[in-house]
C-alpha cells in the first residue's frame, strides 16, 4: 500500500513548504547564538560566514513565502 | 536621653524619596509612622499628619482628592542655589548665611529672598530640634555610629582634629554623606577641641545592649524608609595622622581589592551586553559594527586580564 502512494501528498504541499520554512526559521536562531559563542572566541571570519549563511536564508525564506502566498489561494490549481 | 531629633516639618519631608512629589495618604501615614518611631515618637501616622498639613508653610498639602498628599514645593534658582551652598560647604548653616550668600550671588534682594525662599517647603532641606541651622535631607546622622565605635574602643575623649579621620578610616563612613551632631546629643559633651563621652557607666554591657537595640531600629527604619541623620557640623576640619598606619595600610589595600574587583565586575557585565548587541547587529547584518564590537571586547579582555595580574600581585604581599 505505501509504495502506492505517492512520497508527497499533493493536498498537503504547502504545508509542507511552510514546514521547511520554519526549520530555516529555526536554523536562523541557531545562527545566532553560534554566533554569540564565535564572538566570544574573537572568530571575526567566521562570523562573516555566518552571516552569509543567513543571507541566504533569509532570502530564501522570502521566495519561498512568496510562493505560498502567490500558489495558495489560487484553488483551482488544487487536485482535491 | 537628648538626641538629635527632627523638626516636625522634617520628618514630613523624609517620607518623600528623592524624586517624588506626591503619595497616597496611606502610604505617607504608613512611612511617617515608620520614621517616627525611628526618632522614638510614639505618635499616630494620621494625627502626625493632619497636624503637618495645617502648619503655616507646610511642605505638603492635600492633592487632588483626600487620599493624595502632595509636596508643596515649586522648583526655584534660589533653592537650587542655596542647595548647592550647603552641599559645597558640607555643613549646616543658619537662613541668615544663606540668605547672605545667596544676596552675593544673585541679584535678587533681601526681601525677595526673604519672601521666595521658603525652606520649609522644600523637601532638601531639613532641621534638627533645638537647631536653627539648615541641613540637606541627604546627610546622614554619624552620631550612633561614632558613640558605638568609641564605647567599643574605649575611647572617652576624641580630638575633633582626628573627626574626619576617625569617621572614614575607623568606623568607614564617607565624610560627604554623613555628618556628626555632638551638640545636640546628650552622649557626647563637646569641650575645647575635642569631644568627650558623656555616660560614666560602662560601655559594655548596658549601653552596649542598648546601641544594639538602637541599631537594630535604625535597621527598621532604613529599610522603611533610609533615614537620613545629619553629620557634624566640625567636618570640615583637617585631618591629622595619628592613626595606626598598619591598620591603615590594610584598609587602603581592602578598598583598593574592592575597586578592582568591582572593574571587573562592570567589564564582565559589558560582555555579557556585547552578545546582545552581536546579536542585533547580525540580524542587521552590520558586519562593521560587530567588528568594533570584537575590538571593544578584545580591549576590555586585556584589561581584565591586566586587573586579575594586579590583584594576583597585590595578594601576594
Amino acid at each position: 500500500m505505501k509504495e502506492i502512494m505517492p512520497s508527497i501528498d499533493l493536498t498537503q504541499r504547502f504545508d509542507l513548504l511552510r514546514e521547511i520554512i520554519a526549520i530555516y526559521r529555526t536554523r536562523l536562531t541557531q545562527l545566532e547564538a553560534k554566533v554569540i559563542s564565535l564572538f566570544e572566541a574573537n572568530e571575526l571570519e567566521a562570523i562573516a560566514d555566518s552571516m552569509r549563511e543567513k543571507e541566504r536564508i533569509e532570502q530564501r525564506i522570502k521566495k519561498l513565502e512568496q510562493f505560498v502566498s502567490q500558489w495558495e489561494g489560487q484553488g483551482d490549481f488544487r487536485i482535491d | 536621653m537628648r538626641r538629635p531629633t527632627y523638626t516636625i516639618t522634617s520628618i514630613m519631608k523624609k517620607v518623600f524619596r528623592p524624586g517624588e512629589r506626591s503619595l497616597s495618604r496611606s502610604e505617607v501615614t504608613e512611612r511617617l509612622e515608620a520614621g517616627l518611631r525611628a526618632a522614638g515618637l510614639a505618635e499616630d501616622g494620621e494625627a502626625f499628619l493632619a497636624k503637618v498639613l495645617t502648619i503655616p508653610n507646610s511642605p505638603v498639602r492635600i492633592g487632588r482628592t483626600e487620599a493624595i498628599i502632595e509636596l508643596v514645593h515649586q522648583p526655584h534658582q534660589l533653592f537650587d542655589l542655596a542647595y548647592r551652598y550647603l552641599r559645597d560647604a558640607h555643613a549646616p548653616k543658619t537662613m541668615e548665611q544663606i540668605s547672605l550668600e545667596l544676596r552675593r550671588r544673585t541679584n535678587f534682594s533681601w526681601n525677595q529672598i526673604a519672601r521666595i525662599l521658603i525652606l520649609e517647603k522644600d523637601p532638601r532641606f531639613v532641621r534638627y530640634e533645638a537647631d536653627e541651622r539648615w541641613f540637606l535631607a541627604e546627610w546622614k546622622l554619624a552620631n550612633d555610629h561614632v558613640y558605638e565605635y568609641l564605647a567599643r574602643m574605649g575611647v572617652k575623649v576624641l580630638p575633633l582634629r582626628a573627626l574626619v579621620h576617625t569617621l572614614e578610616q575607623e568606623i568607614g563612613l564617607s565624610p560627604r554623606e554623613y555628618i556628626f551632631l555632638p551638640e545636640l546629643d546628650d552622649r557626647f559633651q563637646v569641650e575645647s577641641g575635642a569631644v568627650r563621652i558623656r555616660s560614666a557607666e560602662p560601655p559594655v554591657p548596658a549601653s552596649g545592649a542598648a546601641s544594639a537595640a538602637e541599631a537594630t531600629a535604625e535597621d527598621e527604619a532604613a529599610a522603611a524608609m533610609e533615614p537620613p541623620q545629619p553629620t557634624g557640623s566640625q567636618l570640615s576640619l583637617e585631618d591629622d595622622c595619628v592613626m595606626n598606619t598598619t591598620a591603615e595600610k590594610i584598609n587602603v589595600q581592602k578598598e583598593v581589592d574592592a575597586l578592582l574587583r568591582q572593574a571587573l565586575t562592570l567589564l564582565e557585565s559589558r560582555n555579557q551586553e556585547m552578545g546582545q548587541e552581536v546579536v542585533s547587529h547580525f540580524q542587521q547584518s552590520d558586519m562593521q559594527a560587530i567588528a568594533a564590537l570584537m575590538k571593544e571586547k578584545q580591549h576590555n579582555d586585556q584589561v581584565v586580564l591586566g586587573i586579575k595580574q594586579v590583584l594576583a600581585s597585590l595578594n601576594q604581599q
